[in-house]
């Protein structure tokens, strides 16, 4: 029998809450964590590259034996389809067209054994989901994404900045609403969502007066309101935090939009010669506003290749001509990016990360041992280009950089086969491992949680993620 | 619902009727579509219904939008309403059938356990998630308990796992209170789903009844008798009225139309509304309810006013949801699309509707940044307000006249000497459409028009 047993202990809830919480129904922060011990940081910002659709890795940062196109081929002597070229690193090889990451390659670490998780049947979005989240979909609760966490807990760098930005991705895509599932705060409430710039060079848009709107007018609007709130009869009725939090959001809206740091929205503001460096394309720029963003005091910015199914890293087939266009759209402005805010010295209180929600090889899908349905029928002898690529989705080794906030120069960490399936030998990581390696390089402690629904939720599922100190320099 | 106009306004004001509050509450609830397009609203965050998410694409999600309308629309009483939930036809199957994912997915989250948790919630006030994983840590149901209520729903008997591995044990099929009655166990899913639904409807089960009138009493007063509405195990602010308002709509048809009624035409409703000054204090234990709390709207009444007041925010290719195409009596064509029957966008995402992948029944509603910039420059609303600026122009050239209407449509009073004088200054000798899109913006964004009070 089980009639009166849950009398939730309301006084634990309040104690706890004046300390966390604004908004009805909002989480309330966990007693587990109520004795934090303080971690310093060596982090402000994160920056997450995001190659969206699958980047194979012995197609990018792990390049295995190339061998090269011809008809006839067998399909399964192919473990890389472009040559290999130097690195700033001794015997450190990346594939051919990834020459000037290549050369930046030494302010980083380059890890080479992610393993993605097992979801079953290949869904890109359910890895997304479980990507940014760290929490397998689907939950009983909506969950925050990552950038929501970090602006929870670090809130804004720059009071009119949003703390969680989100650059390059629209919705109106395939699969647009299991992309929207895992783009969200979740329980930890929509004040601390992404702000979505889906376009970059339509930034400034995004924190400007509305179309057709001078800033004269955009004033004397502001003006107006403020006055008929002046003179209105509402003032009378006594404290309501509804009204106090929309009073503030309009204020801290107008103040954005009016500020100097608006600017850091337009790419048009941007000199010529730094722009051009940029300029390949979407993704290029977005890497450029994410860079003035974070000059200005971002939190937390995602720029994406963009995930539309069959797209950029999507590849199904041709992948290795469409790879060539993916490196190129890629190695520029992330080299640039890297070694701008290297000489600025944003690097090193910026992470940058860059990532991919699983891997791809020619031949096995999912992972050796527990191979899913194949999505893509590859032939056992290939006579056409259009075959020649890495066009199923591997999870067990993957590659992903990271830079600066603490993250160490230099550095490789794992090692992958050589021989197919290519897949993870040396130093595996899992997704809970780079939440945590990223939350602890911010100063949240690894046990932050919230109580939902009468029963903890963490950053990591049940706070089990640890921290790699194996990607971090000594402070 | 849909703002008044001031002759109607002004009619109510002017009748001498006694009982005139009484009237026009029942006169609201007779408006079918309005009532129903209304409270579309609440029972789609409730039932996660009108979802676009994963499912879909797989035909792994079945929408109830038309059993839905019809049930809100014909009233259907509340017992009647659960059994056909629970027992369904094709048409109201979509909520038990929960969403089936691709791929592997925890065995927490099986279409059986996921009807297990979202009836426990949604249908008896209590919270199975914990304890469809393991023995629960925050109440006293255990494994087994969670197990053996997700068995009613399935087709052949479920294998425990405990934190997603496999005991070897085989569930139970049992209600989670005994004195409830018996499921057969070896009786098909069909014949367990009717004695499901039979043994939850009946009259003796209080606690059904208890979380029906408390959630309504939320959306009606702003603070529901127990809080959070899921938990009807905590303690009410007053057990009595509880149990008697529970009592009488049981006795009385389990009558929905007339359990908001009874909301409306207390005293309670009809007395002033209650600030309060921090989010905390609504929860705290020593809450005393003293009145309606006040509130700010819901990103579906928001976007209803502003689409009559200004120029409606959507246009037809997003409506989602035709009551028309199901109603054959389907009167006159509504002036704007609902926004409860459009797909979800950016614009109601970023006022808390929420995407429906779980079942919500809460809304979230502080301010934030991010909705004050779509407040703000937001596409959407701008259109809105350029278009209904240069309505409101065509019929109205003189300021004060214009503001006198306005005030009185979109606030329900007149201006003060002080709002005409403002007003009068940004217009000068006549109105002009750009001057009145900014007028309309203002009052919008106004807590005196965003907030229920």
């Amino acid at each position: 029998m089980n009639t009166s047993n849950i009398r939730r202990d309301f006084l634990k809830k309040t104690s706890a809450s004046t300390l966390a919480t604004l908004g009805m129904g909002s989480p309330l922060a966990g007693l587990l964590s109520s004795c934090e011990s303080r971690i310093p940081s060596t982090a402000d910002s994160v920056i997450l590259l995001f190659m969206a659709g699958g980047m194979a890795h012995t197609e990018t940062f792990d390049p295995k034996k190339y061998t090269p196109f011809r008809k006839g081929m067998e399909a399964k002597e192919v473990l890389s389809t472009f040559p290999t070229i130097p690195t700033k690193l001794d015997d450190i090889f990346f594939s051919e067209g990834l020459e000037n990451i290549a050369s930046v390659i030494d302010k980083g670490t380059l890890i080479r054994s992610y393993q993605a998780a097992d979801l079953g049947h290949i869904l890109h979005t359910r890895h997304q989901y479980h990507f940014h989240t760290c929490y397998e979909p689907p939950q009983s609760v909506v969950v925050p994404h990552l950038g929501s966490w970090i602006a929870k807990e670090k809130g804004a760098l720059n009071s009119v900045i949003p703390p969680f930005i989100n650059i390059g991705q629209r919705f109106s895509v395939g699969e647009g609403e299991e992309l929207k599932a895992f783009h969200s705060a979740g329980f930890l409430g929509s004040e601390f969502g992404p702000f979505l710039i889906p376009d970059p060079t339509a930034g400034l848009d995004a924190v400007r007066p509305p179309v057709g709107m001078d800033t004269k007018r955009f004033e004397s609007r502001n003006k107006l309101y403020e006055e008929l709130m002046a003179a209105g009869t509402m003032n009378d009725f006594g404290s309501d935090y509804q009204r106090e939090s929309l009073k503030r959001s309009m204020e801290q809206a107008y103040i954005l939009l009016n500020s100097p740091e608006a600017k850091a929205f337009d790419l048009s503001q941007e000199p010529k010669e730094s722009y051009d460096k940029y300029n390949n394309g979407k993704f290029g720029l977005g890497c450029l506003l994410a860079k003035r963003l974070v000059d200005q005091g971002a939190r937390y910015i995602t720029v994406t290749t963009e995930y539309e199914p069959f797209f950029g890293w999507d590849t199904h087939d041709n992948g290795h001509t469409r790879l060539k266009d993916m490196k190129k759209m890629i190695d520029g402005p992330v080299a640039q990016l890297i070694k701008d805010l290297d000489q600025s010295g944003k690097l090193d209180r910026t992470m940058v990360i860059l990532a991919s929600e699983f891997s791809r090889d020619m031949m096995t899908e999912g992972r050796p041992g527990l191979k899913v349905k194949d999505q893509v029928e590859v032939p056992d002898i290939i006579d056409d280009m259009k075959n020649y690529g890495m066009h199923r989705h591997f999870t067990d080794g993957c590659s992903i950089l990271m830079f600066g906030g603490g993250i160490k120069r230099g550095y490789v960490f794992g090692k992958t086969a050589d021989e197919r399936p290519c897949k993870t030998i040396e130093n595996p990581i899992k997704i809970d491992s780079i939440h945590q390696t990223i939350y602890h390089a911010l100063g949240i402690p690894p046990d932050k949680n919230y109580e939902i629904e009468q029963r903890p939720f963490y950053t990591t599922p049940d706070g089990h993620g640890k921290v790699e100190f194996g990607l971090l320099a000594k402070s | 619902m849909l703002l008044p106009s001031p002759e109607d306004l002004q009619e109510f004001q002017d009748d001498p009727n006694p009982q005139k509050r009484q009237l026009i509450g029942q006169q609201l609830l007779d408006q079918k579509e309005d009532y129903t397009q209304h409270w579309m609203t609440f029972w789609n965050d409730i039932l996660r219904n009108d979802y676009t998410g994963t499912g879909y694409i797989t035909k792994g999600r079945f929408a109830i939008t038309d059993w839905l309308y019809t049930s809100i629309r014909d009233n259907k009483a509340y017992d009647l309403f659960v059994k056909e939930l629970l027992n369904p036809t094709e048409k109201s199957k979509g909520f038990i059938e929960g969403i089936r994912w691709r791929g592997t997915v925890n065995a927490s989250q099986r279409i059986e356990m996921q009807a297990a948790q979202n009836v426990g919630q949604v249908i008896l006030g209590l919270n199975l998630k914990c304890a469809s994983c393991h023995d629960s840590f925050i109440s006293d149901w255990k494994l087994e308990e969670a197990y053996a209520f997700a068995n009613v729903f399935a087709d052949s008997t479920l294998e425990i796992s405990r934190c997603e591995i496999p005991t070897g044990k085989f569930a139970k099929t049992e209600i989670l209170w005994e004195e409830l009655g018996n499921i057969d166990s070896t009786a098909s899913k069909a014949e367990k789903l009717l004695q499901l639904a039979d043994k939850l409807v009946q009259p003796s089960n209080g606690r059904m009844y208890r979380i029906i009138v408390n959630r309504v009493w939320k959306q009606m007063m702003g603070r529901g008798i127990v809080e959070p509405v899921d938990e009807i195990d905590n303690l009410p602010w007053s057990q009595d009225l509880l149990d008697w308002l529970a009592v009488d709509f049981v006795e009385n048809g389990y009558d929905i139309k007339r359990l908001i009624y009874q909301n409306t035409s207390s005293k309670i409703y009809q007395s002033e509304s209650i600030p309060i000054a921090s989010p905390d204090l609504l929860l705290a234990s020593e809450f005393k309810f003293q009145g309606l709390i006040r509130r700010r709207m819901t990103a579906e009444q928001f976007s209803d006013a502003v689409s009559h007041l200004a120029s409606p925010l959507f246009d037809s290719a997003e409506v989602r949801f035709r009551p028309c195409e199901l109603i054959p009596e389907f009167g006159n064509k509504a002036e704007f699309a609902r926004a409860s029957l459009v797909a979800n966008n950016p614009f109601l995402t970023s006022f808390g509707r929420p995407n429906r992948e779980i079942v919500s029944t809460s809304r979230d509603s502080q301010a934030s940044l991010l909705q004050a910039l779509e407040l703000t420059n937001g596409i959407k609303l701008n259109t809105a307000l350029e278009k209904g600026g240069a309505r409101w122009v065509l019929n109205y050239s003189d300021p004060k006249e214009l503001t006198l209407k306005l005030f009185a449509q979109a606030l329900l009073r007149a201006p003060t000497l002080e709002e005409l004088e403002v007003a009068k200054r940004v217009y000068g000798a006549k109105t002009k459409a750009t001057k009145t899109q900014d007028l309309l913006w203002s009052i919008f964004l106004l807590p005196e028009f965003q907030m229920i009070y």
